[in-house]
């Protein structure tokens, strides 16, 4: 039995990891739907709703951003902050809010149609 | 969006100017028989163009435009020194068999690698890798 759970564990970690990868940057442009935020905002966020089955360092934050800006999916105003330099505060651009939207529409939605709903709560409920 | 980026525009100026100076100043070497000159100029042609393209393209703003920018810098100077050198070839030389030949080789030979440009230019996204864009 322990070993059946040892082997579930392991089976769970590896489909995780490749579940992951691209969660990010779902995660990351849901942050900016409703306001402009700053990078450690973010941070919190995406660590908050996903309770801390997506962990992000700033590091990969930036550069995703920094992609995103490029890519003209995210634009950034700089606000004074409390103490130090100015913050960089990130929005979405309407490219990026349309993107968000039709991703969430064609993918995320579906985990909302009866059928996927009761098939999911059935397995959870047990 | 602009079909051309301040930087690529500043670029294209370069590159016409370097191009119009290197051609007179190869086939003006190529009269007077200083063949010991024509490779500083080509040397120097080549070193100014590459660094020219490098600073500007590297300062260029990848949101600025919707294509890969590195792929439109190689068609720009594609065109600028093919449109300048060829024709100065042909009022150098002669239009003559042999320097048709040349022209032809060298735009086939170059525009080949134009087009593996763009084919990979053509699968990405601004110049980045579309496999790497959303992870």
């Amino acid at each position: 039995m322990n070993n059946d759970n040892d082997y579930k564990a392991k089976l769970l970690k590896n489909w995780e990891a490749t579940y992951k990868k691209g969660q990010l940057s779902f995660w990351l442009l849901l942050s900016l739907k409703d306001q402009p935020v700053f990078v450690s905002e973010i941070k919190d966020f995406i660590e908050t709703v996903t309770k801390g089955t997506i962990s992000c360092e700033g590091q990969s934050l930036y550069r995703a951003l920094r992609k995103f800006y490029d890519l003209e999916i995210v634009d950034f105003e700089l606000r004074k902050g409390n103490k130090g330099p100015d913050r960089k505060y990130y929005s979405l651009t309407p490219i990026g809010k349309e993107l968000l939207h039709e991703f969430t529409q064609r993918n995320i939605s579906l985990f909302y149609e009866k059928k996927v709903a009761d098939l999911v709560n059935n397995k959870t409920q047990k | 969006m602009k079909p051309l980026t301040k930087n690529l525009k500043y670029f294209s100026g370069i590159a016409i100017i370097f191009s119009i100076v290197f051609f007179y100043n190869l086939y003006a070497a190529l009269q007077a028989q200083s063949y010991n000159k024509i490779w500083v100029y080509a040397l120097l042609y080549g070193i100014l163009m590459f660094c020219a393209g490098l600073i500007l393209g590297y300062r260029d703003p990848v949101r600025e435009s919707r294509t890969d920018l590195g792929f439109q810098y190689h068609l720009i100077t594609f065109i600028i020194v093919n449109a300048i050198g060829i024709p100065a070839l042909f009022f150098a030389m002669g239009l003559n068999i042999e320097t048709i030949t040349g022209a032809i080789l060298q735009s086939f030979s170059w525009g080949l690698g134009l087009f593996v440009h763009y084919y990979f230019s053509s699968k990405s996204l601004k110049g980045m890798d579309k496999e790497e864009v959303f992870v």
